[in-house]
């Protein structure tokens, strides 16, 4: 199936360049209008056209196989007209099919067929963004239009490369330079547009950067932007050099050259066409595992310190004055005795202070818990925990179970406000894979044989909110921003299913005791419904986990719970918590409101679970 | 540049942000791990952007890993959402499994349990 699938991504990265060069060479009649050459331009146009036509057929057969997930012949001739007629795929490639029978059956006519044509191919094209990521997302009209003009744009430039090709080959020289001197703002336009909308389209589907460097969507987006990097250079190249000398002496190998750049352009452009098919079949790195390929990662603690500030900023400014002075030698060079040796001593002396601002990172480091920090999510790691930690990290996970004697590097305190410092990613490479010592031996050995993937996860939940609850016990606070675990409710007022469904709202969060409800939150009991005893108002978890995991949080027995309320603010981060009989009591409207409203003037900065980003 | 700057220069860079672009499930009904004492009458998924309901498939199975739903499925919020009838359930652990295609073609795939209680 994987040689299918890359037929399938190039053929519609194919059909797609098709389609630019339609309406390029389409638009460059009308635009740059050579002299002599038009009836040609007209056929290469349509010739386009018609490639696009039979690609657009080829890709929608192989993609319908894909949609109704079929191998099989006669299922998937079943499947085409279910495909064509009742998805938004079929639709639009029908349409567009329709547009592109009227491209090849009036651009020969008249000179209105032929912007009538032009226009078809140009909606023809648009509509890609319609069957695209950018259709499906949340701000899907604001994207289709950007990858509407993103593509409208390219077409202008990639898709007029072959015209112009034409001009050179053909055109005498005087009429030549012409055509290219006609097309260099149009192209210089085009360029603009297709680097705009790049980013306004790539950054929603790459969203950070290891999600550029660590996801084959963003490796694909790199190479892509390398490319388009290299067609500015011949571009420039074109414009810059070349141009003024194709009707001066030494022509002919103005043209030469001038025609090779153009052929090779044209090729890159191709090139880019094809990453771009290859994006679009490929999952957004937003929603892919990212598995960063390096090392060591910058330390955004490292950034926070004053005096190591200072001296990283000294190495920074030390090796960019380096890398002047190489160019300067590139340059100059006669300098280069001097410049590069200097240059070479000041990188020496300053590149490794570098090293103060990273820190070891793993394949996994910038991965996202997939279980949502879930009550049941807590307490099966809390199981796991005592069956596979307990022994050297203690029941309390203080460190100091019986297997903690006698080992050179004791087990880590999992109470400690240090756990914080390393993010949900981290954490699951070393349970996976185990943590080494100086000397390279394993000093805790990793469970990835053991325990699958979410056991894993699952068992950072346990003990972060394990910490937490360490925190408020010994502290009588939380140390870290901490999400509401989540819980399913059954509600009688409102539509949501889980707490987090509840976000917008400030949750009052009650074990046992019967409290007085308010406007101004929703109150949600922790123990589990029996019957009809939900509450009238608010919500009741439908969990019997919901208890455990909130005793946990709270640092308590989950037999010494009752009582406890909780206050979840309107994004979901616990905010406070009140013990049986303290004061001021939340029963109290006016106290709770005064609460609340302090509470919404100062929200919570900072991640949980994520990369580590300090509180101001 | 100020060390805030840098900070949330460096932030944003690593920062993950969730944008849409494949059809997750982002609302269940009966929500994952529920357990409920009234039996649900229909399956109610919602994801985070609009599916192809062609092409979108639940099943519902009970404990035995028979499949016990009525197979009357319809679509509802834009796309967003795919219902599926259910008889009415005796006590036990229901399986749902679900498979999705979302209007950009890119199909996604889950599962979990919910349990009716006596
Ligand atoms: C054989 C003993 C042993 C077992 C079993 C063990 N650990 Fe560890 N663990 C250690 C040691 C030793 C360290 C400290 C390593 C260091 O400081 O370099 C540690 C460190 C850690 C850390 C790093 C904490 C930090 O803040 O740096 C985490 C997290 C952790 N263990 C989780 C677990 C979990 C979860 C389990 C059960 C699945 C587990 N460990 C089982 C010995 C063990």
């Amino acid at each position: 199936m994987v040689s299918l699938d890359i037929v399938r991504i190039g053929v519609r990265g194919l059909h797609l360049a098709a389609l630019l060069a339609a309406v390029g060479t389409l638009g460059f009649v009308w635009l740059v209008a050579p002299v002599g050459l038009h009836s040609r331009l007209i056929r290469m146009g349509r010739g386009f056209a018609a490639a696009a036509l039979a690609l657009g057929g080829i890709w929608f057969s192989l993609q319908a196989a894909v949609i109704a997930g079929t191998a099989d012949w006669a299922e998937w001739a079943q499947a085409l007209p279910v495909v064509g007629l009742e998805t938004r795929f079929g639709h639009v490639l029908i349409a567009r099919t329709c547009l592109l029978v009227l491209v090849v059956g009036l651009s020969g006519r008249t000179r209105f067929g032929q912007v009538y044509a032009f226009i078809a191919a140009s909606l023809a094209l648009a509509s890609q963004g319609l069957v695209g990521h950018a259709g499906a997302a949340d701000q899907a009209w604001g994207l289709a239009t950007a990858e509407a003009l993103h593509l409208l744009a390219a077409a202008l430039w990639l898709g007029s490369l072959p015209p112009l090709l034409l001009c050179l080959l053909v055109l005498p020289a005087h009429g030549s330079r012409e055509a290219c001197e006609r097309f260099s703002p149009l192209g210089l336009a085009a360029v603009l547009i297709i680097a705009a909308t790049a980013l306004a389209q790539a950054w929603p589907s790459i969203g950070s950067l290891p999600g550029m460097l660590g996801t084959d969507y963003g490796h694909v987006a790199l190479m892509k932007l390398g490319l388009f990097i290299l067609m500015l250079v011949c571009a420039a190249w074109n414009r810059l050099v070349l141009t003024d000398r194709l009707d001066t002496v030494g022509a002919d190998r103005a043209r030469y050259w001038m025609t090779v750049s153009v052929a090779v352009e044209t090729g890159l452009g191709l090139l880019v066409v094809l990453a771009a098919g290859g994006l679009g079949s490929l999952p957004p790195a937003v929603h892919s595992v990212i598995v960063w390929p390096l090392h060591w990662t910058i330390s955004a603690g490292a950034l926070e310190d004053d005096d190591l500030r200072r001296v990283v900023a000294l190495a920074i400014i030390a090796l960019g004055v380096a890398v002047m002075m190489v160019a300067c030698g590139a340059l100059v060079l006669r300098s280069r005795v001097v410049t590069w040796p200097l240059a070479l001593a000041l990188a020496g002396w300053q590149g490794p202070t570098l090293s103060l601002f990273l820190v070891a990172a793993y394949p996994t480091s910038f991965q996202l818990s997939p279980t949502g920090f879930t009550a049941s999510a807590i307490v099966r790691g809390d199981a796991l925990f005592a069956t596979h930690c307990t022994t050297c990290h203690g029941a309390q996970g203080y460190g100091d179970g019986p297997g903690a004697i006698g080992m050179r590097i004791r087990p880590a305190d999992l109470t400690a406000g240090h756990l914080w410092d390393h993010s949900d990613g981290e954490l699951f490479w070393w349970i996976g894979h185990g943590i080494r010592g100086p000397d390279d031996s394993l000093v805790m050995p990793g469970f990835e044989h053991q325990l699958d993937p979410m056991a894993r996860w699952s068992l950072i939940d346990a003990i972060r909110a394990r910490n937490a609850g360490a925190a408020m016990h010994t502290g009588g606070n939380w140390t870290n921003p901490l999400p509401a675990p989540d819980i399913p409710l059954v509600c009688r007022t409102s539509t949501a299913d889980m707490l987090s469904q509840l976000q917008g709202r400030f949750v009052r969060v009650v074990s046992g005791s019967d409290s007085v409800s308010s406007a101004d939150v929703v109150t949600v009991r922790l123990d589990r419904a029996t019957g009809d005893a939900v509450p009238a108002s608010g919500c009741q978890s439908a969990s019997a986990d919901a208890w455990l995991a909130y005793a946990r949080i709270a640092g308590l027995e989950p037999e010494r719970l009752g009582g406890t309320e909780f206050l979840v603010d309107d994004h979901g981060w616990l905010r406070a918590l009140r013990r049986t009989g303290q004061t001021p009591d939340w029963d109290d409207g006016t106290t709770l409101s005064d609460t609340v409203r302090r509470l919404r003037t100062q929200p919570i900065t900072g991640s949980f679970g994520g990369l580590h980003v300090h509180k101001q | 540049m100020s060390r805030a700057f840098i900070i949330l220069v460096w932030g944003l860079l690593c920062a993950p942000t969730l944008a849409s672009a494949h059809a997750f499930l982002e609302r269940a009904h009966p929500p994952a791990g529920a357990e409920i004492h009234d039996p649900p009458a229909t399956v109610s998924l919602t994801f985070s952007e609009p599916v192809e309901p062609r092409y979108t498939s639940i099943e519902v199975q009970d404990a035995t890993g028979k499949r016990i739903d009525t197979g009357e499925k319809s679509a509802s919020g834009g796309g967003k959402t795919v219902s599926l009838g259910l008889p009415r359930l005796p006590p036990g652990r229901y399986r749902v499994l679900w498979h999705a295609t979302s209007v950009d073609t890119h199909k996604t795939e889950g599962h979990y349990i919910f349990e009716v209680l006596p």
